[in-house]
This record gives C-alpha cells, sequence and structure tokens, in this order.
C-alpha cells in the first residue's frame, strides 16, 4: 500500500544526505566535480487489462534516483607552480590509471617524478607519457600544453603535450576516485585534442581548479531532505496506524 | 445494519485508496515534472445495489446482493491530476528545459510517446536529444533532435541554435486537455489524441518543480486517517450488535 511511496522516499533522502556529505567533505578538493541527486519518475504505461502483478506501482513513490556528475567551472586558483593549469572549459587531461586504462582528470597537479617522467601527484602518467629528459631543468607549461625545459645551452625546447579529450555527456563519467574519471558507453566516445586548437580552450597555467561545490547550495539540499525525511516517516506511520486499525477492525 | 457495514466498508476501502494517493504525492514532492493527485468527489443521494446494475466506483465489486437504497453522504468517486503549474527552478544546466505552455513530448525505442513537464534532458551518446531514460526528445513534427558537441542556446519557441548560428531543430511542445491525458509515471502520460502543437514557454535551463502541496497533502492525511477510525469504531459496534442478535437473542 502507501508504504512502497514512503519507502521510495525515505531512500530518495538517504541518497540526497550521502551526496551532500560527499560533496562537502570534497569542498577543498582541486579538480573536484560535485554530483547531484535527483528524483525521477519512470515512464511506464499501465495497461488496465494486464495482470496487476506485472505492472509497476503507479503510485510507488519516487521510481528512481540517480546522481548526476555536475561539470560547472569551479574557480581558477594561482598556485605559483610552473608545471600545475586550469583548465578553463568542459574538457578533461587524458591519463593512465595504474591498470593500465585511459582515465580522465580535471586535476592539472604535474610534477616529475625521479626519473623525469611527468606525472599526477598520485603518481599517474599521462597519456601520452611525456618525459623531462635528463640533464634540463626547470620544466614548465604554457597556454597551448606544451611542457618546455630548459637544456644545458640554457635554451628552452619543448619535450611532450598534454592530450585533452571531450565527451558528448560527461555528466555520465564514472567516478573511480582520486580524481580519476572513466568514459562509459552513456558518455559517448572521447574526442581528443590539444588545448588551443580543435575546439579546446587554453589552460592557465601556475593555477589550478577549485572544487566547484557551493556550500549554500549543498545545505539548503541537507536541510530539505531532512525535512523530506521526516515527512515520509510521518507518512510510513500514519499507515502504520491505518494498518493498525485494520487488524483491530472486529473484536 | 448489514447495509451500515457495507457503508462504512466503502469509507474505508476509499480511504485506504486516498491514503496511497496521498502518500505517492508527498514522495515526489522533490521530483521534477510531478503532477499531483487529488480526490474528486461525488455525492450520491441514494445508491440502490443490484446483480444486475453495474456497480459504481467505489464500491466493491465484490457486493452481489439486493440490498436496497443506502443513504451515503460523500464518497471519493475517483482521482484526477491536478495540472496546476509547479515552481520553475533554475539548475545551470543548459540541457533543462521548462515549459508554461503544453508538454514535452518524450518517445521510446519502442515508439511509445509519453508527454511530460519534466525537462530533464541529456545527450545520448549519439548527439541525441533524450530524458534520464534515453527516450527521445520530439520535435514539433515527431522527429528525433541531434545535437551538435558545443554549447547550444534553446529558445522560448524551442529553436536550437549552436555558437556559430547554426540551428539543429526545434524542442516541441504539445497541448492536451486534461481529460486525454492519462497518467503513465510519476511525471509522464499517455494520450490517444496527439496533441495540438503550441510554442512560446519553453525557458532553458530550468526545471519545473513537484506541484505537490505538502501542508494540504499532511491536513488531508491526518482527516483521511480520522475517517478511518471513525469508520472502524461503528464497523466494532455493528459487529457488536450483529453479535448480540445472533448469539443472544431468543435465548433464556
Amino acid at each position: 500500500m502507501s508504504f512502497s511511496a514512503a519507502a521510495s522516499s525515505l531512500a530518495y533522502s538517504q541518497t540526497v544526505m550521502d551526496v551532500v556529505a560527499h560533496n562537502l567533505a570534497n569542498i577543498s578538493t582541486n579538480g573536484f566535480k560535485k554530483i547531484v541527486a535527483k528524483a525521477s519518475g519512470r515512464a511506464t504505461e499501465i495497461d488496465p487489462a494486464a495482470d496487476p502483478s506485472t505492472q509497476v506501482n503507479p503510485r510507488g513513490g519516487v521510481a528512481e534516483t540517480t546522481t548526476d556528475l555536475i561539470i560547472g567551472q569551479g574557480p581558477t586558483l594561482a598556485t605559483g607552480e610552473p608545471l600545475t593549469f586550469a583548465l578553463q572549459d568542459d574538457s578533461f587531461l587524458r591519463v593512465m590509471n595504474s591498470d593500465g586504462a585511459v582515465a580522465y582528470t580535471r586535476l592539472g597537479a604535474l610534477r616529475t617524478d625521479a626519473a623525469g617522467n611527468i606525472t599526477l601527484p598520485s603518481g599517474r602518467f599521462l597519456e601520452p607519457p611525456v618525459v623531462v629528459p635528463d640533464g634540463t631543468h626547470s620544466p614548465e607549461i604554457d597556454p597551448d600544453g606544451w611542457i618546455s625545459s630548459v637544456d644545458a645551452s640554457g635554451a628552452r625546447q619543448n619535450v611532450g603535450r598534454i592530450t585533452l579529450a571531450r565527451f558528448l555527456n560527461p555528466a555520465a563519467l564514472e567516478f573511480l576516485g582520486g580524481g580519476l574519471y572513466l568514459e562509459t558507453s552513456r558518455t559517448g566516445a572521447a574526442v581528443e585534442g590539444s588545448p588551443g586548437s580543435d575546439g579546446f580552450a587554453r589552460v592557465v597555467p601556475g593555477a589550478l581548479e577549485g572544487s566547484n561545490v557551493e556550500i549554500a547550495e549543498e545545505f539548503t539540499n541537507m536541510i530539505v531532505a531532512q525535512r523530506a525525511y521526516q515527512v515520509a516517516s510521518k507518512t510510513f506511520s500514519i499507515g502504520d496506524e491505518m494498518l493498525r486499525i485494520a487488524t483491530n477492525l472486529t473484536k | 445494519m448489514i447495509k451500515g457495514l457495507y457503508s462504512a466498508f466503502t469509507a474505508l476501502q476509499a480511504a485506504w485508496r486516498y491514503q496511497d494517493v496521498l502518500s505517492n504525492n508527498i514522495a515526489n514532492a522533490n521530483t521534477p515534472g510531478f503532477k499531483r493527485e487529488i480526490a474528486s468527489q461525488e455525492s450520491f443521494a441514494d445508491v440502490l445495489l443490484s446483480r444486475q446494475t453495474p456497480i459504481p466506483a467505489p464500491l466493491s465489486v465484490t457486493i452481489q446482493q439486493v440490498i436496497g437504497q443506502i443513504g451515503t453522504g460523500t464518497f471519493i468517486a475517483d482521482f484526477a491530476t491536478d495540472f496546476q503549474e509547479g515552481n520553475f527552478k533554475p539548475t545551470g544546466n543548459e540541457l533543462n528545459m521548462a515549459t508554461s505552455v503544453g508538454f514535452f513530448a518524450i518517445e521510446s525505442g519502442g515508439g511509445t510517446r509519453f508527454y511530460t513537464r519534466d525537462g530533464s534532458f541529456v545527450r545520448n551518446s549519439s548527439g541525441n536529444l533524450v530524458n534520464s531514460e534515453g527516450y527521445y526528445v520530439l520535435d514539433p513534427s515527431g522527429g528525433r533532435i541531434n545535437l551538435p558537441a558545443d554549447k547550444v542556446e534553446v529558445s522560448q519557441s524551442g529553436v536550437i541554435t549552436s555558437e556559430d548560428g547554426a540551428v539543429h531543430g526545434t524542442v516541441g511542445t504539445f497541448d492536451f486537455k486534461p481529460a486525454d491525458l492519462t497518467r503513465a509515471g510519476q511525471a509522464f502520460f499517455t494520450s490517444t489524441t496527439p496533441g495540438v502543437v503550441v510554442s512560446g514557454g519553453i525557458r532553458q535551463g530550468l526545471l519545473e518543480e513537484s506541484n505537490t502541496e505538502l501542508l494540504a497533502e499532511m491536513t488531508t492525511m491526518m482527516a483521511v486517517q480520522r475517517t478511518f477510525q471513525a469508520n472502524q469504531t461503528i464497523l466494532a459496534r455493528l459487529d457488536e450488535n450483529l453479535n448480540e442478535a445472533a448469539g443472544s437473542l431468543g435465548r433464556f
């Protein structure tokens, strides 16, 4: 009866609270993209002639809750580190995950490891990889994504370029953790290119993109979810009370 | 007395169904495009029940006997959808849309057409404009819409243009008489008529919120619960009397 509607509402509110907690925990995480929970009713044709037990309950409450990634641009924060950069459009940096799969990230915090490889702070390589040759120093990145270093003669040479990718539907990217995203069947194929060409915006060197989480929005969602939870609980107890009355219809 | 039992029973049954409707309304207070159900009430002066006469709603079809006339007061005959517009909430998502006239039309892969006010649309992997279930959003002539990869602008009449000025289709909105729409999911409707093409009400970046009115639903739920309780009391008392009649009358 009405319990499935109330239960679905409780589940939805719980998901919203989980999403809010996840977003708020990452309010200072550079390159972080917030997620939002959305309730939706599924479109299902009700066939009055069909067997009721096979039909979706038309009064079953929230049919499904989806969590979507919001790719909105975060603030550009100056770092002063010459190898860091902030993306300015909805594209992603192409990197290699530890298991050999291609992953994507918004975090442009590049650095060199002991062997001169350009990596993310977690040690992930760029894909295709870029190496700063031995004997050169002061690597930096320019607005077109070229990574360069100064050789023994004092001349600055390009040693490689970052690859960016964009998707038709980036909200469907799968979050791996550690700032990495994976392509899924719903995102569309990755379209690759370089900053400043192929429709990709130039990057801002010496900066990082901050988290796009907004405190006021998250707190509002949390308060609304909390009240929705309370109201759904009330619906639950009223339904329960009516059932109790029904069981006591007669002595 | 037995007539009284059936009176009370019909009230209990109506209250039970009403509770279902109210719970669903409340659960969908945050579902975009949701249209709540409200009770449309009908008064019966007298109701004559017989085996031959079709049993009017909400009386159960299991009542078979001729039991004469009953004064039945007001009964909830059926539930209707309240098409009152919900608030438009900005989401910042360029593919979210709200319309103040008509409904968006979406089509499943199998060809079933649904109408909705829920404009939470995305691109699918082929670039078509689809809703969150992957059903295609239709243009005024019933065709699918394909979008370019970059940002698009949707005008009030639904015309989709990209930044270079190229037109990529039109989002269709269709108007219906409320009586022609049948509920098919929380925010979706089907119709036997194709609807009248209207335009001029589309707003990009906004979503229409649920039109659930929490205070009204909770107040009605209180009334429903008390109706249920009151009728249970009547049923229990009648049962007591029947028990007296069946068990004690004629005994010394």
